[in-house]
């Protein structure tokens, strides 16, 4: 059976599959939530009313109530801000250190990439959450350490495909064909190697950024990011583990609104990259 | 064919064909309907002949030798009055009876054997499986009958190469064992196409005789190339394919010193091989300006850039301009040393072509870099216009970088993929420096003018170019900077024979109108002999021939001269 | 093969080195700990440990030596397997370790069979079904490698125990016990391997070296499982290697989840008791079993693809 082919964009055309504009509206609403939470969910996210508590999903409350009796619908519009801002800081964090280590590697001398390879190298041998609790444990859990940990952990894993994707055109025979031509290096870097490993870091970022989500809200799962009664995600579901049995909607919903986004910037990262491919 | 007889002449007994097609039409599912690729196609192939069909890239001969097993590709839709192979009519048959004729009454070589061959299998393997499906011989037999088969393909130590893979072997030796793996099941028909691509000419040689033998054994050959040389020593019959139709047929004696048709006619202009130097390939005179009016232009645009006033005059016709004095370079790839230059030593004069010729492997790429001041010698030095120019630091070398030029052989990757045909010879006019944009966009329309292209094309992305139009958008950017010397490294070895041909007219036409010195490095005889005054041989790094062209060796290679018929 | 052998050289080397280099991130670590690392060694800043203790620790760990000499013991008792001293649990690190290991890795190795099996059957069945399966299978691949182990397990969790009954929430000794943990792992696996194996059977179909096996006369069937497959697991085997790591860092959620005994339990809790030696200790254990896996998973990688080797050469 052949790869089905999407629909073949003649230069320029634009035409986002079903998959993609699902993902446009999600990450758009998330958009919307954060930035202007009471126009989706007017109520409090901190409103405490224990006669509430634990009330299951309905018109009333349509994602249920926790053990406090606060609306979950309206904790997790609101926990939209700070679950995606924690998530769009720790991908900075990881990308940007990315960016300096695969830039360097992939454009300096020999000795310098060796170098930078093997530190990244290094990083890689500790897999996964493993170099963030690392750095959590010296520094103390905490939004702000997740948030940094989350970076770092995710750092040396950019950075291999920075330098890989610098190298690459750094080789490339357009390349030489510059030099040919006579133009000096930093104009090289600027003018050609810049604006070609950029499009690859749009899609990392995008891409990135639906993996950030989870691995931040996973810490606060595990108690070690943010704590209730904060409204993000994963100190939400924290706080409704222990009832899973009996009121499953208090980690459900939260649960869900984390994988609609991630899902969402995975889809979209791909989509890019997509069309990089075939506009290139 | 029929031996002497004193009693006259015995009729032959007509040989049965193998193959006859009758009105073939292939047809592939497109955004607006359907496309013909193939088209109304007719020939018969007897037992022990050899027929050729010859056609540009999009002809549609390799659909039509695929659609003969049933292999067109997905989604095509075969029709034929008649597609009979050995008495068999292939278009009624499919599941078992089609899995039988493949393989066994038919054989696909297809080309590029490194691709064509499970790299992960040794090649043995490969060939033992046809044995498995088309011969009751078990395991001991087959294993004995793969090596009688490897030996046959006149492949050496078959016993050691049965169990290797593909990556390990030449690229000749690849080739035979995908034909060995062709022949396993002793079919009437051997399909072969493009068996030669991407060989270098004397293992090219070795493969069609092994063809040519199989043939005389009595195996019909359906032989499917681009390269007419390579058709020509090997083929009873030729058909000419183009746009899905066979324009002409005939002996190749018929077809190539007589073609009747003028797409052949075309064709067979456009091949270099024993054209003389400076006579033009195609018929058609190119899109020119006035051949005073680039150079004026470029003399001005040199003045004003404040060049010293002796390099603003042009060199006379048979000035050195380019010397290279015993070039060395060697390089350490995982514990090993290649050398790739070795005291090459030649110049580039002005007005006059030195044609670079060797294997792959043999150094020329290195050369062309050493001499573009993109890699240090080891050991020699170049020098421009009498002046050192590889001794220099780069940033000495810089303003000096304008008069050398190059066209590389992968236009494509020569290019950055994200800029437009306008941005990269803009970008080569100002050579980076800010000018106001009409006088840029001027220079941009006439630089593409004089190789022959619109200006409509500066809009376009040279992904949307083909093949022809991106090399000639390669020859604008070079000449941009008003080179003296143009350094092309197999600049028309990815194109069709007749847009090779009108690329070669033009480097032609701008040589004598700009008096360039070039060297022209390409591993085709026939295009180095047609352009070149001079010929320098590179076997291993090492310079083992160098003289003008009229007398050297290579001019006794079959490829080099107008090839006679069989 | 001379090239073989300096390939296996260089990458051991490699291996020595990186965990060095982790060993020397550890025994920083400690010391970055804000205060002073003998009450960071009992827990941290507010730890409340007495003078006396204090004491015991700085003499045990040659705190009051210069960095060098720490430095260059905390080295040696590495190699000899002495990971320091778990406050938190009063024992030796490694015999923490040891107690936790087997148990975490029977959960990792039965995650990445079980991922593997999912991966394969709905690359394959995406692949040959045709348009309707192939739409499901990435949505399906796309969703599972998104979905975080916390809310998988949830999720599973309710189907499972709270609606069918049929497997306990938490996990109890014996094999029932394992596999709501090991299905949660394998999941988002499976959605990742899945769509690394469809890439490249899509790409082995359309290789030439089909069309030559089909003008063979050979069988789809046969052409897809003796050649197509195997070309297309080769990149999931050499991403086994860091699914092993990425299985283990999972680990600390899942067994947490499920109250499961295991190393990521133990690293949690850890790093809730700021427990540095404890934390140091599973973390270098883990890199060096990672470390390993990959070294590993790129000798079957070179052993199974004869072209990786042509790379380098």
């Amino acid at each position: 059976m052949r790869r089905p082919r999407a629909a073949l964009s003649d230069a320029g055309a634009f035409r986002p599959t079903v998959a993609e504009a699902l993902a446009g509206l999600v990450l758009v609403l998330m958009l919307v939530a954060a930035l202007w939470p009471s126009l989706l969910a007017p109520g409090d996210p901190l409103a405490v009313s224990h006669a509430d508590a634990f009330q299951p999903p309905s018109p009333a409350h349509l994602f249920g109530t926790d053990e406090s009796g606060r609306d979950l619908y309206t904790r997790v519009i609101h926990g939209a801000a700070e679950s995606l801002r924690i998530g769009v800081l720790a991908t900075a964090i990881g990308i940007g250190l990315a960016i300096v280590l695969g830039f360097v590697a992939g454009l300096g001398p020999r000795w310098l990439d060796f170098g930078t390879t093997r530190l990244v190298e290094v990083l890689f041998a500790f897999p996964g959450l493993l170099l963030a609790l690392l750095f959590i444990v010296v520094t103390g859990p905490g939004v702000l350490s997740s948030t940094i940990a989350v970076g770092l952990a995710t750092a040396p894993g950019y950075a291999r495909i920075i330098r890989s994707q610098v190298r690459r055109t750094a080789s490339a025979e357009f390349v030489e064909a510059a030099r040919v031509l006579g133009r000096g290096r930093l104009w090289i870097v600027a003018r050609h190697i810049l604006p070609n490993v950029t499009a690859a870091l749009f899609v990392l970022a995008t891409l990135g950024l639906g993996q950030a989500v989870i691995w931040v809200s996973s810490l606060s799962y595990l108690g070690l990011g943010a704590v209730p009664p904060a409204a993000e995600w994963g100190a939400m579901l924290a706080a409704g583990r222990t009832y899973i049995a009996n009121f499953w909607w208090m980690t459900f919903f939260p649960g869900l609104a984390i994988v609609a986004s991630a899902a969402a910037a995975t889809v979209i990262g791909r989509g890019i990259q997509k069309r990089n491919r075939s506009a290139a | 064919m029929s031996g002497s007889n004193p009693q006259g002449p015995t009729p032959a007994a007509p040989a049965a064909p193998v193959l006859t097609v009758r009105d073939l039409a292939v047809a592939f599912p497109d955004r607006r309907g359907e496309r013909r690729v193939v088209d109304g196609v007719s020939f018969q192939v007897v037992a022990g002949e050899c027929v050729a069909i010859v056609g540009e890239s999009g002809s549609g001969k390799s659909v039509t030798a695929r659609s003969i097993v049933g292999l067109a590709g997905e989604g095509a839709r075969v029709s034929a009055a008649e597609l009979t192979v050995a008495g068999q009519d292939v278009l009624s048959l499919s599941g078992r009876r089609l899995r039988r004729l493949r393989g066994g009454t038919v054989g696909l070589i297809a080309q590029d054997a490194l691709v064509s061959l499970d790299p992960l299998r040794p090649i043995g393997r490969e060939i033992g499986d046809t044995l498995a499906l088309h011969t009751g011989l078990d395991a001991a037999a087959r294993r004995a009958r793969t090596i009688e088969l490897l030996e046959r393909v006149g492949l050496p130590d078959a016993e050691l190469r049965s169990r290797q893979r593909p990556g390990q072997l030449s690229g000749g030796q690849r080739q035979r064992a995908l034909i060995a793996a062709g022949i396993a099941g002793e079919p009437e028909l051997l399909i072969a196409d493009e068996p030669t691509t991407a060989l270098d000419q004397p293992v090219q040689a070795g493969v069609l005789r092994l063809l040519g033998e199989l043939r005389d054994e009595g195996t019909g050959v359906l032989l499917i190339s681009h390269d007419l040389s390579v058709v020509l020593g090997i083929a009873d019959r030729v058909l000419v394919m183009t746009d899905g139709v066979v324009v002409e047929e005939g002996t190749p004696s018929e077809v190539f010193e007589r073609p009747k048709h003028p797409y052949t006619r075309k064709l067979v202009d456009a091949v270099p091989a024993g054209v003389p130097r400076g006579t033009p390939l195609t018929a058609a005179a190119p899109a020119a300006v006035g051949p005073t009016a680039a150079p004026a232009a470029g003399v001005e645009r040199r003045s004003s850039r404040g060049m010293t006033a002796d390099e603003a005059t042009r060199p006379t016709f048979g000035d050195v301009l380019l010397e290279a004095h015993g070039l060395g370079r060697r390089f350490h790839v995982s514990g090993r040393e290649i050398v790739a230059a070795d005291d090459v030593s030649f110049s580039l004069r002005a007005g006059r072509t030195l044609g670079l010729v060797g294997e792959s492997g043999s150094g020329k790429s290195t050369t062309a870099r050493l001499l573009l001041g993109l890699d240090r010698p080891d050991a020699g030095e170049v020098t421009l216009l009498g002046e050192p120019w590889s001794r220099l630091p780069e940033a000495r070398r810089r303003p000096r970088r304008p008069l050398v030029g190059a066209v590389f052989q992968d236009a494509l990757s020569s290019f950055d993929p994200r800029w437009t045909v306008g941005a990269i010879l803009a970008d080569a006019v100002t050579r980076g420096r800010s000018t106001r944009p009409g006088p840029v966009r001027a220079e941009v329309t006439a630089l593409l003018d004089t190789v022959g292209l619109e200006p409509a094309l500066t809009t376009r992305r040279p992904l949307h170019l083909s093949g022809g139009q991106r090399q000639r958008v390669a020859v604008a950017r070079a000449l941009a900077a008003d080179p003296r010397v143009l350094i092309l490294d197999e600049p028309v070895s990815a194109l069709d024979v007749s847009v090779q041909a009108q690329v070669l007219d033009l480097l032609d036409r701008l040589q004598r109108e700009r008096g360039l010195a070039y060297l022209l490095i390409t591993h085709d005889l026939g295009v180095a002999l047609h352009m070149s005054d001079d010929i320098a041989v590179l076997k291993d790094g090492r310079i083992v021939e160098l003289g003008p062209a009229a007398t050297a060796s290579v001019t006794s290679q079959p490829s080099a001269s107008r090839p006679a018929c069989r | 093969m001379p090239g073989n052998r300096r390939w296996l050289l260089l990458r051991a080397g490699g291996v020595v080195f990186v965990l060095w280099a982790a060993a020397t991130i550890t025994f920083f670590a400690l010391r970055l700990v804000p205060g002073d690392p003998a009450e960071a060694i009992l827990g941290g800043p507010g730890s409340q440990a007495g003078p006396e203790a204090l004491e015991q620790v700085r003499r045990e760990y040659g705190l009051d030596q210069p960095l060098v000499v720490q430095y260059l013991t905390y080295l040696g008792r590495l190699v000899t397997g002495d990971l320091g001293q778990s406050y938190s649990l009063h024992k030796p690190v490694a015999t923490a370790i040891g107690e936790q290991f087997g148990a975490t890795l029977t959960l990792a190795l039965c995650s990445l069979a079980l991922a593997w099996a999912l991966a394969c059957a709905l690359a394959a069945w995406s692949v040959r079904g045709g348009r309707v399966a192939w739409a499901i299978g990435s949505g399906l691949e796309l969703v599972a490698a998104a979905v975080p182990h916390f809310w998988l397990a949830t999720v599973l969790i309710l189907f499972f125990s709270n609606t069918l009954g049929i497997l306990p929430p938490v996990s109890v000794p014996g094999p029932l016990g394992i596999v709501l943990p090991a299905l949660t792992m394998a999941i988002p696996l499976a959605g990742f391997l899945g769509q690394v194996m469809r890439e490249s059977l899509l790409t082995a179909m359309e290789s030439p070296f089909v069309t030559t096996a089909r003008a063979r006369g050979e069988s789809e069937a046969r052409i897809f499982w003796r050649h197509t497959l195997r070309h297309a697991a080769i990149p999931a085997v050499g991403l086994s290697g860091w699914a092993f790591g990425s299985l283990i860092s999972g680990a600390v959620v899942v067994e947490s989840v499920f109250a499961r005994q295991g190393l990521g339990r133990s690293l949690l809790s850890a790093v809730q008791l700021r427990d540095v030696t404890l934390v140091t200790g599973i973390v270098l254990v883990v890199a060096l079993a990672y470390t390993v896996m990959t070294l590993v998973t790129d000798l079957a990688d070179r052993a199974i693809d004869p072209r990786t080797r042509a790379v380098t050469e």
